[in-house]
């Protein structure tokens, strides 16, 4: 046996296919590296939009034409003008200053402009605009730390009344929405204490941490105004779980200063099987499709079939060296994909961590970039090892390389489609189909989940059975074949 | 002398149709076995229900004693054999094709691999990838192939093909070496001038039938009705009654056995003739397939 494996694995390794295969994922990881090094200088949309003078001018010159008599056009002109207010501002000022005036402020500039220019508002003019000058006054000699503190404070101001309020009001419904509203307070609190205690600013370079404690708040002020689980529909379970994750990742990102925007070894090879795994099936799949086929066509079946081996000895062998390129060529991607990603970032964040979390244990578990990607690669085995044996099959029976490709893939590619129907029209019957349960990522992490799980045990004892019954089929096809012209 | 190849009754079937009948024959130690028949009589199933390489319906065939059915690895270990074409692997060369099957034998011995590269003549070419080889360098490549390992039956099928005149003089020196060594060898092929020259046994088949097994001399014998043909040349033929058959202008031909050669030679000589020669006439072995076979042609 082992000669009829070392055999077929030096007909492999002659094979020009691997050699391609190789250079085209050295390609693709060359891509991709390139991508996450330089994807913030290609990122449009995330500057702030009012950075065009001509623009501004342009708004204004049309505003002109509006006629303040029309209703409509009053309310335009009044929305034009607060928007001219923000070019205005954002010219003359720093990135970070203009972004907080345009999303914590926004409806202080148009009250102001509602109050000038709308003469049947209720608003004041004179108190509209004390209330912006403060808040320009602030924005314009504090620092970012500083405006945090003031903001924490206005807040602070905000959740003493609600508390205050709490007490008094007695209608059910009310004291909700305070409660709600209370909690809200409570985290818009803890957000700028986490600013200042990482001491993250509204510049580019931590736009990334921003939006961590960002995430981190919403999720948590999401999970918190929530009824309690078991009252939940299942779709604010799933929101909920969702919310869980994120606020426990976020945290431990905050926490530790991981940012995840920047291209490391880590970063990058976090995403090394969501990027890469279509090259491994792919490989997997030529291989097994024509380690049969290939033989029937050249005749060297004929070859091999008059060996002292017994027909299911040279099938076995076969299957054999197929289970052993898996883990084989996955390694090599990985190798290659390590190595370009090292070259690359300048070997930052080698042992940087990873943090997953697990949802049964409800907290994180911290992996490197090894121990990550072997318990991934561990998760796809039954994947890569079933649509191998079904091109093997395939391959045997039909002596076709092209259907022993084409069958396998196709499964793959709407395997997603597949899962998404079987979880959407809520077939239980079908959740043993085989692209339900190859994949044991969400088993083998415990991570969160948006549709229904079954239990591994049950994921398991189906893959066997698919195994045994994929396996079985060309041992009784080979064995009883007759070998005609070939 | 012992019997290497041993086929009793042996019958296919493929679907409804009949392919081989009953077939029997034995290959012994040193035999040089010529199977040959017309296209589609059933030599190429015959080898491969040899090689295990189709089942047999019924009958049983044994290679050095062991059924190939019931004990196919012992009764495949020692045969080598080239089934239609010389199956090689093209990306490898010639060597890798030759060491990977040594392997799988067991065999590592790089001195044996050297002397079956110089048997085959593909010194200058072995290291190439098969791919840039001929036909002929694929055919004595693919009988290196069946050489690695030692057998002791060698099943060809149609080895000269495309071989050059000294390719074919080497194989038959090859196969005549061999046999002296107690090899059997079993060839399949339509080239009956080429296996008459070395093949001492034949088989016919026709229509999945053994047809004659014989010697190749027996079988070559121009055998009449009356008996074997002999050729009596003589000084001249002219004057002599008819109850001789003559050929040309000098020869006289007897058909019969020894007594009536030396009968006829007795009248002659009391007629005066001068006796020159006495032959007994042989077929080529095409004449005598073509005999047998009521064929007009071979191919």
């Amino acid at each position: 046996m082992i000669r009829l494996i070392s055999a077929e694995l030096k007909k492999v390794f002659k094979k020009k296919a691997i050699y391609i295969m190789l250079i085209i994922v050295l390609g693709f990881g060359i891509l991709t590296n390139l991508i996450y090094k330089y994807a913030d200088k290609f990122s449009f949309g995330e500057t702030n939009r009012y950075q065009s003078k001509a623009e501004r001018d342009d708004l204004a010159k049309y505003s002109k034409t509006l006629n303040l008599k029309r209703q409509e056009e009053l309310d335009e002109y009044i929305y034009d003008q607060t928007e001219i207010y923000f070019y205005d501002f954002c010219l003359e000022n720093e990135e970070w200053r203009c972004t907080f005036l345009t999303e914590e402020y926004y409806s202080l500039v148009y009250d102001y402009m509602e109050s000038t220019y709308n003469p049947k508002t209720e608003l004041n003019k004179e108190t509209t605009k004390a209330a912006l000058d403060k808040v320009i006054k602030e924005l314009t000699e504090n620092d970012v730390f500083g405006i945090y503190r003031i903001k924490k404070a206005s807040i602070q101001t905000e959740l003493n009344e609600l508390l205050a309020s709490k007490d008094i009001v007695t209608n059910k419904k009310e004291k909700e929405m305070i409660e709600s509203q209370i909690i809200e307070r409570k985290n818009e609190i803890l957000k700028y204490d986490l600013l200042l205690e990482h001491k993250i600013t509204q510049e580019k370079k931590d736009a990334s941490r921003y939006s961590q404690v960002i995430s981190y708040i919403m999720a948590k002020t999401s999970n918190e105004t929530l009824d309690t689980y078991d009252k939940l529909s299942d779709d604010q379970k799933c929101e909920y779980r969702l919310n869980k994750e994120a606020i426990s990742l976020n945290k431990y990102n905050i926490d530790h200063n991981l940012d995840d925007s920047q291209p490391t070894v880590a970063a990058n090879l976090k995403y090394f099987f969501g990027d890469f795994s279509f090259f491994i099936v792919l490989f997997v799949i030529i291989i097994s499709g024509g380690i049969m086929a290939d033989e029937y066509h050249k005749g060297t079946i004929k070859q091999l079939l008059i060996k002292p081996f017994t027909r299911s000895q040279i099938l076995t062998s076969k299957l054999l060296t197929i289970l052993l390129l898996i883990p084989t060529f996955a390694l090599m991607v990985f190798t290659i994909y390590f190595v370009l990603t090292c070259l690359f970032t300048g070997f930052t964040g080698v042992f940087d961590a990873i943090p997953v979390y697990d949802y049964i244990k409800d907290e994180i578990v911290v992996y490197n970039v090894f121990n990550y990607n072997f318990m991934m690669f561990v998760s796809r085995v039954p994947y890569f090892v079933i649509v191998s044996l079904i091109s093997f099959a395939v391959s045997t029976i039909t002596s076709s390389t092209a259907l022993s490709i084409v069958m396998p893939l196709a499964l793959v590619f709407f395997s997603n489609i597949i899962n998404m129907a079987i979880d959407s029209f809520q077939f239980k019957w079908l959740r043993w189909f085989v692209t339900y349960i190859w994949n044991l990522e969400k088993y083998i992490f415990v991570r969160n989940y948006d549709g229904v799980l079954n239990s591994l045990g049950f994921n398991i004892i189906f893959i066997i059975i698919y195994i045994l019954a994929i396996t079985i089929l060309p041992y009784i096809f080979f064995n009883r074949k007759d070998i005609k012209n070939v | 002398m012992e019997t290497i190849v041993k086929c009793e009754n042996v019958c296919k079937k493929i679907g409804k149709k009949e392919i081989l009948k009953n077939v029997s024959f034995e290959i012994n130690s040193g035999d040089i076995l010529a199977f040959i028949g017309p296209n589609g009589a059933g030599k190429t199933t015959t080898i491969k229900l040899m090689l295990g390489l189709q089942k047999i319906n019924k009958g049983h065939i044994s290679i050095n004693g062991y059924d190939i059915k019931k004990n196919f690895v012992k009764a495949i270990s020692k045969v080598g054999a080239i089934v239609e074409n010389p199956d090689t692997y093209m990306y490898l060369s010639g060597y890798e094709n030759l060491k990977m099957a040594q392997s799988l034998y067991g065999i590592h011995d790089e001195a044996e691999l050297q002397a079956i590269i110089k048997k085959i003549g593909l010194e200058k070419r072995i290291k190439d990838k098969v791919s840039k080889y001929s036909l002929g360098m694929r055919q004595r490549l693919g009988i290196g192939l069946a050489l690695v390992n030692h057998p002791n039956l060698l099943i060809l099928d149609e080895p000269t093909n495309g071989l050059d005149p000294e390719g074919i003089r080497d194989l038959r020196n090859l196969l005549k070496e061999l046999a002296k060594e107690g090899m059997a060898i079993f060839v399949s092929s339509h080239n009956l001038a080429e296996l008459e020259s070395f093949c001492n046994k034949v088989v016919i088949i026709q229509n999945g039938v053994i047809i004659d097994s014989a010697k190749t001399k027996d079988l070559k014998h121009n055998i009449s009705e009356a008996g074997s043909v002999y050729t009596i040349t003589i000084d001249s033929n002219k004057k002599l009654s008819k109850k001789y058959e003559l050929l040309d202008e000098d020869k006289v031909i007897i058909k019969g056995n020894k007594e009536d050669v030396s009968k006829a030679v007795s009248d002659l000589v009391g007629l005066g003739k001068k006796i020159y020669l006495i032959t007994e006439q042989e077929l080529s072995l095409e004449e005598a397939f073509l005999k047998k076979t009521g064929g007009n042609k071979i191919d």
